[in-house]
């Protein structure tokens, strides 16, 4: 059996209520949760945070995943969501106090952080899902209910501000070009 | 940054692998104790059906004591919990007939002393009454210890081995009853019972326990009486009565379609078809659940507390409440569309879509006013539009309904949208009624007769 097809099967036996299947759906897809939290959150608690409420919320809902290729995208934006709520929350307590943040785990990705921070909304989530997740163009137009091409001038433009920030992208070019 | 690889990047993010593995089981726990006391999400539409939605939780939450007893305080809906608490504790019959055994096992920490007063095994359930000293003094909702049975040992299949246990006040002594009703087929004379309460009035502490239980004599009687009802593709069938001291437990297994669970409701009747008790729920998480290529074949026990059965004859009347499995329909689903079960025979068909920037509008139609069956719930009414196919946030649109033809059930929703959609087609998901009216209309089954000798 592949790794797509086992994949898959995985997610066929979580949607039956196979709590096994579903952690080791999750356990496989953990370290890019955790990364893609960190780059809304920034700071390890809070990324933390979301992917615990993320792992409930899908653990609770994983049957209305109605075909196994779409777990993917699904299970990321349940993610993308607990990110801005944990932003907004930020947001409403940083006028009170200085949110501690661990320099040493930020200091060698504050670049990509910071860049994908100072994105609008909308160019971030959707380089996020094509880029650290891999989800194609037509799905990501499908799940954040947008056409083909919002998504594909999103991804324009994202490039175009990450690459005025951090000072070239020839690599994002490269992908986005297959 | 002359050349930036945004992946590498990425992957360079550091993981903090222990404590991550440890939230994402949290996570997973927080999960599970959600499904087993959530209320089913169709419940938020019943709200002014106050029996119905009493009805659903007490089928589906009756396995938790701590939420029982919480519903048990709600007005309304508490009054319907209320007799089944007063039924299932089987420890009040075995407390008044002074049949429990003696245990006195104590142990102290952080200044709390518990002890084990007695224990009783009676058919099969098993309890353990204790007393608190020493407690401090705090909120009524934290008068509570948390313990679990049996280490996490699933051998024993009952209910919920790990719950918290309520303390009253009696004659100045804190008392409290742990009571599990074992699920085990074949239910053993004597079991060691592990007990461990990590917090109790608040204070964190270990107090553990192990308690030897021996099974008060107890009558066994054998059926294997099945009831089918070819239509609804199901059967039940009556295996067995246990007749304890204080409690009568009826084993039964039921045969349904793969796809569709049947939970089963009992009402035992007298040989005249009067009620004794109505819509008699309390049970045990399924014994044994198999599947065969068609079938799916539970066997599960139903325990009646504070009740021992007198001789003489009776009618067992199950009823099937069958919960489908609901999906959000994407409203680009070919139509016509058709949401119908293989055991209900209630049936809905969408037989147009139609999408605006500003609005959804669909029609469909029923069978509901068919005289094979009595819906007691309006389907035309239960049909929601959600925004994408996550959990629902409880603000989903609701529809204006205009009925078509009201002879053939044909029904026109119109959805507005809160806020002009390119695409509402891709954006929005449709949820009916149908599943909702489906477990809200119970399906009887012919009584199963029986005698206890």
């Amino acid at each position: 059996m592949d790794l797509r097809t086992e994949h898959t099967e995985l997610v066929r036996r979580a949607i039956n209520q196979d709590e096994a299947a579903f952690e080791q759906l999750i356990l496989l897809h953990s370290e890019q949760l955790y990364r893609t939290a960190y780059v809304y959150v920034k700071n390890e608690q809070d990324a933390l945070d979301v992917v615990q409420e993320t792992v409930y919320k899908a653990f609770i809902s994983i049957g209305q995943v109605k075909e196994p290729k779409y777990f993917v995208t699904w299970l990321t934006k349940i993610l993308i969501r607990n990110c801005y709520r944990v932003l907004n929350q930020q947001t409403a307590v940083a006028d009170l106090i200085e949110i501690p943040v661990k320099e040493s785990s930020r200091e060698e990705h504050l670049d990509l952080i910071d860049a994908l921070s100072h994105l609008r909304k909308e160019y971030r989530d959707v380089l996020v899902l094509f880029y650290f997740h891999d989800v194609p163009m037509k799905e990501i137009a499908s799940f954040i209910g947008i056409t083909l091409n919002t998504v594909k001038t999103y991804l324009k433009r994202g490039r175009e501000e990450l690459k005025k920030q951090l000072g070239g992208l020839d690599y994002v070019e490269a992908r986005s070009s297959k | 940054m002359s050349k930036h690889d945004l992946q590498n990047d990425y992957n360079q993010i550091p993981v903090p692998h222990a404590v991550l593995q440890e939230r994402i089981r949290q996570g997973m726990e927080q999960g599970k104790r959600e499904q087993q006391i959530k209320r089913p999400k169709r419940l938020r539409r019943l709200v002014v059906s106050t029996g119905l939605a009493a009805s659903l939780l007490i089928t589906s939450t009756f396995v938790i004591p701590s939420f029982a007893t919480a519903m048990a305080k709600v007005p309304l809906l508490g009054q319907m919990y209320r007799p089944f608490l007063e039924q299932e504790n089987t420890g009040t019959a075995i407390s008044q007939k002074q049949l429990a055994t003696k245990i006195d096992q104590i142990v102290s920490d952080n200044g709390i002393d518990i002890q084990v007063i007695d224990a009783y095994y009676d058919g099969a359930t098993i309890g353990l009454n204790l007393t608190a000293t020493g407690v401090p003094d705090v909120k009524p909702e934290r008068r509570s210890g948390l313990y679990e049975l049996f280490k996490g040992d699933k051998r024993f299949a009952g209910t919920e081995t790990m719950e918290l246990v309520h303390f009253k006040q009696v004659n100045g002594i804190w008392q409290g009853r742990i009571e599990y009703m074992l699920g085990e087929t074949k239910l053993q004379d004597a079991i060691r019972v592990p007990v461990v309460l990590t917090d109790v009035f608040g204070v964190n502490g270990n107090w553990t326990f192990n308690v030897p239980v021996k099974r008060l004599p107890a009558v066994e009687q054998v059926y294997g009486t099945t009831v089918k009802n070819p239509a609804y593709q199901t059967e039940v069938t009556l295996d067995k009565l246990i007749q304890g001291k204080g409690s009568t437990s009826f084993d039964y297994t039921t045969r349904s379609p793969k796809k569709e669970r049947a939970r089963v409701e009992m009402t035992l009747l007298d040989p005249s078809g009067k009620e004794i008790i109505h819509n008699w729920t309390k049970s045990t998480p399924s014994v044994k659940r198999t599947k065969t290529e068609t079938a799916a074949i539970e066997q599960s026990r139903l325990i009646l507390g504070n009740y021992v059965i007198p001789k003489g004859s009776y009618l067992l009347q199950p009823s099937l409440r069958i919960d489908l499995e609901t999906q959000p329909i994407p409203l680009t689903e070919p139509l016509p569309y058709r949401q119908q079960s293989e055991t209900h025979p209630l049936e809905m068909a969408i037989t147009s879509i139609e999408t605006t920037p500003e609005q959804v509008v669909v029609e469909f139609s029923t069978n509901s006013r068919s005289s094979q069956f009595d819906t007691k719930l309006d389907i035309r009414n239960s049909m929601y539009l959600l925004k994408g196919t996550e959990p629902s946030n409880g603000q989903d649109i609701k529809a204006k309904v205009t009925v078509l033809d009201a002879e053939k059930q044909t029904f026109r929703s119109t959805f507005r949208l809160p806020e002009p959609s390119e695409h509402p087609q891709e954006e929005y998901y449709l949820e009916t009624g149908y599943s909702n009216t489906v477990i809200n209309t119970p399906l009887a089954l012919q009584p199963i007769p029986f005698t206890v000798k």
